[in-house]
């Protein structure tokens, strides 16, 4: 297993001093899917690394990839996809003697190469070390099986102790506000989406995986338990030393709880950054416009503009910058290059080349004047 | 022009244009489902009051945004409203013409069903489904065209198509028109059901979370096109949105209101920024402070806040809780509030189904709610 040693590729400027622990390292991914039409990119050769105990947003509109990018850290690429480049999991050498919950052995290894494990492996490897909380999860539920079996299901496949294992899941439901007796009695048909969404989470934890990977976990449900999910996402991820990946499309929704962002556009990262440098002063141009197509109940109206043009078609990625079609800054320059990610600031980078005409030309606003009288 | 309240239950018989009547009027409009299969429908006597008495009006090129959460009837009213789901209780009239009256007894009716049913129509959520996947756009818009303005030939036809096709930004109209669904995209599409609904020249157009399936990026585009088009066609729409930050965008371009529902009922309704900015009901303060802030400072503070509710969980619907639906999760809840369901009272800036908004009702003598049996309601310390 020859694998770059982390934070020092693909980051060039990373900031070294800190505490850069990573726990997942993602090199030159790329997905493709042969269609009538040619072959079609769904990820473009996506460089990213998820820091230890962070929680990571992946944003992006729908056919920019971030699913894809989801499914490839557990090496999940449904069929006629091909996942090609490296997927790399770094166990938490501290952690010890508790690393024994289930069947999946590190070993020795320092590392893990996830696309190269055998079957049996990667099944372990999926649940116990990485979990993954699926978009639209809550209907996955088998509803012949009470919730109960579900867990004891799991924990079984994973030859992991029983008794122990549904204490963990005691205070997994304590985290998540869910009443455990009520909810392991019951079916799945007999309980809201909140209450099985925030099951699910408790079922992906139920093996303590270091890295919770969540595709849209709250699009199917109301504002509030959106929201009421989102704080609990945060409590969780201290509680239990978790990683979370947070795929969505919805930008507004994360900026409260994400450490970072990671925009995704036409497959590929093109903006990474600290949440509230991105949010606050975006460098890529499509960032830029996205926060100003998005209204918000605080919103000039008037300011909004969406986005022109279309968003690009898999077979047939513009050449150079795949922004360049839609982009109020592009030149000839960006119709035939590539930019890559590059920092912008010490924890923002973009791939663009043109980041100041960027921030000079497309203008949006967030604040919030502070007419609170709330409660 | 305050037309209140519908209490012109009859009528008025003059030939003329019904001048005085609003566009639309719903009084009292209940829409009520009996519960279970079979024979166990007539046995048990629960129902869901998906729609409990709604009272709601609306002028030429008005806008209403129904925002609520999913299961507060928000659907079921917009349907009522342009006359796809009979209500079991109450009136819904067209220019004074109860739309139901027009139906089933066509001979006494001033307007006909058929015309109504033209006047009114629906852009549904999920624009894939509801365009016929093996049909071109030209035969999709085709269609109503046939049916309703039978005078067009086929050369006329034609190019009525091409023409509402470029009113809906689609050009060159003659490529999209001979395009399949599939090879447009979401947006395109959402284009296509919005071309059609305005083929018919219809009085209001019910949006069902017509933006919602649609990139982020382009929902405001949409929802320019659409206010473009209500000036040029003069159509009044009764939008539905979860979004409250989509739902400020539309009225406040458009000039039009806010309507809240919670379990079936209308609890506050007013301007954009009159309901946003200093809501009377403590349900709406609990969808503003749901809707993420932009503001990531704004948003890393709310996330630590605990939600202005006794609990998250919505009640059963088949079970609704006495007197004001609101009152087991609201933080203000007393005594009287369980016992009396409230009305939509004049509040400060909007109209508000809150004891609150009364200075002397005995709200505010009553006692301080206990908490809930069991609901899991103190228990909610989210944040750190």
């Amino acid at each position: 297993m020859a694998i770059d040693q982390p934070g020092t590729t693909g980051t060039p400027d990373a900031d070294e001093d800190e505490p850069d622990d990573i726990v997942m390292s993602v090199r030159d991914a790329r997905v493709s899917f042969d269609m009538a039409r040619g072959q079609a990119w769904v990820l473009n050769d996506v460089d990213l690394d998820v820091r230890r105990n962070e929680i990571l947003a992946v944003v992006g509109e729908s056919g920019s990839g971030k699913s894809m990018f989801a499914s490839a850290l557990l090496d999940a690429v449904e069929d006629p996809g091909v996942l090609g480049g490296d997927v790399t999991y770094y166990p938490d050498e501290t952690a010890g003697e508790s690393q024994t919950i289930g069947s999946f052995d590190d070993g020795l290894d320092d590392s893990v190469d996830v696309l190269n494990l055998d079957p049996d492996e990667l099944q372990a490897f999926r649940w116990e070390k990485v979990s993954m909380v699926f978009q639209g999860a809550m209907n996955s539920f088998n509803p012949t099986m009470k919730i109960k079996d579900h867990f004891h299901e799991t924990i079984q496949a994973h030859n992991a102790v029983l008794e122990e294992r549904m204490d963990h899941v005691r205070t997994l439901f304590e985290a998540l506000y869910i009443d455990f007796d009520r909810v392991m009695t019951s079916y799945p048909h007999e309980l809201s989406g909140g209450i099985k969404q925030r099951t699910l989470i408790a079922l992906a934890l139920v093996l303590e995986p270091e890295v919770l990977v969540m595709d849209e976990p709250t699009a199917a449900l109301d504002l509030l338990m959106q929201r009421s999910i989102i704080s609990m996402l945060r409590n969780l991820r201290d509680e239990f030393d978790l990683t979370i990946v947070f795929i969505t499309h919805d930008l507004p929704l994360v900026g409260g709880l994400a450490d970072r962002i990671a925009v995704m556009y036409a497959f590929e990262f093109v903006e990474v950054g600290a949440t509230r440098d991105l949010m606050k002063n975006a460098a890529h141009p499509y960032t830029r416009s996205l926060l100003r197509s998005v209204p918000s109940i605080t919103s000039d109206v008037d300011e909004m503009e969406p986005i022109e043009g279309a968003r690009p078609d898999p077979v047939n990625i513009p050449t150079g910058c795949s922004f360049h079609p839609r982009c109020p800054v592009s030149d000839d320059r960006c119709e035939i290059e590539d930019p890559e990610l590059a920092a912008v600031e010490d924890d923002l980078q973009a791939a663009c080349f043109y980041t100041d005409q960027s921030r000079e030309k497309i203008d949006y606003t967030l604040e919030e004047e502070h007419t609170e009288d709330d409660r | 022009m305050s037309t209140d309240d519908a209490t012109d239950g009859e009528q008025h018989d003059d030939e003329t244009e019904h001048a005085d009547e609003p566009l639309l009027s719903l009084s009292d409009v209940e829409v009520h489902y009996d519960m279970g299969t079979g024979i166990e429908r007539y046995l048990s006597d629960k129902r869901v009051k998906a729609v409990d008495g709604v009272d709601l009006e609306l002028e030429e090129n008005d806008i209403v945004v129904l925002v609520g959460e999913s299961g507060c009837g928000k659907t079921t009213l917009g349907k009522s409203a342009v006359g796809l789901e009979r209500p079991t209780g109450g009136s819904v009239t067209y220019r004074g013409q109860d739309i139901w009256e027009a139906k089933d007894h066509p001979r006494g009716a001033d307007i006909e069903f058929r015309e109504i049913r033209r006047a009114m129509q629906i852009i549904h959520q999920d624009p894939a489904n509801a365009l016929n996947a093996s049909r071109r756009v030209r035969a999709i818009l085709a269609d109503p065209l046939k049916k309703y303005r039978t005078e067009l030939g086929p050369q006329e036809r034609e190019e009525t198509i091409y023409r509402y096709l470029e009113y809906v930004d689609m050009t060159p109209a003659e490529d999209y028109a001979d395009r399949y669904p599939h090879q447009l995209s979401g947006g395109e599409k959402q284009r296509v059901t919005l071309g059609r609904a305005l083929l018919m020249n219809p009085d209001i157009i019910l949006a069902d979370e017509a933006i919602s399936a649609l990139d982020v990026s382009l929902r405001v585009e949409m929802m320019d096109l659409i206010l473009d088009l209500q000036e040029t066609f003069d159509t009044s729409y009764v939008f539905i949105s979860h979004d409250l930050a989509n739902a400020r965008y539309l009225a406040k371009r458009a000039g039009g209101r806010i309507a809240i529902m919670y379990l079936g009922n209308i609890v506050e309704i007013g301007g954009p920024d009159e309901v946003i900015q200093n809501p009377s009901h403590p349900y709406t303060e609990v969808l503003r402070w749901s809707t993420p802030s932009m503001d990531p400072d704004v948003a890393m503070e709310r996330i630590k806040e605990k939600p202005p509710v006794r609990q998250i969980d919505v009640p059963d619907p088949q079970d609704p809780p006495s007197g004001c639906a609101f009152h087991p999760r609201c933080t203000k809840a007393r005594e009287a509030c369980a016992a009396e369901d409230p009305e939509l009272y004049d509040a400060e800036d909007t109209e508000a189904a809150c004891f609150r908004a009364l200075d002397n009702h005995e709200y505010w003598s009553s006692p301080e709610l206990e908490d809930a049996e069991g609901s899991g309601t103190a228990e909610l310390g989210v944040g750190d």
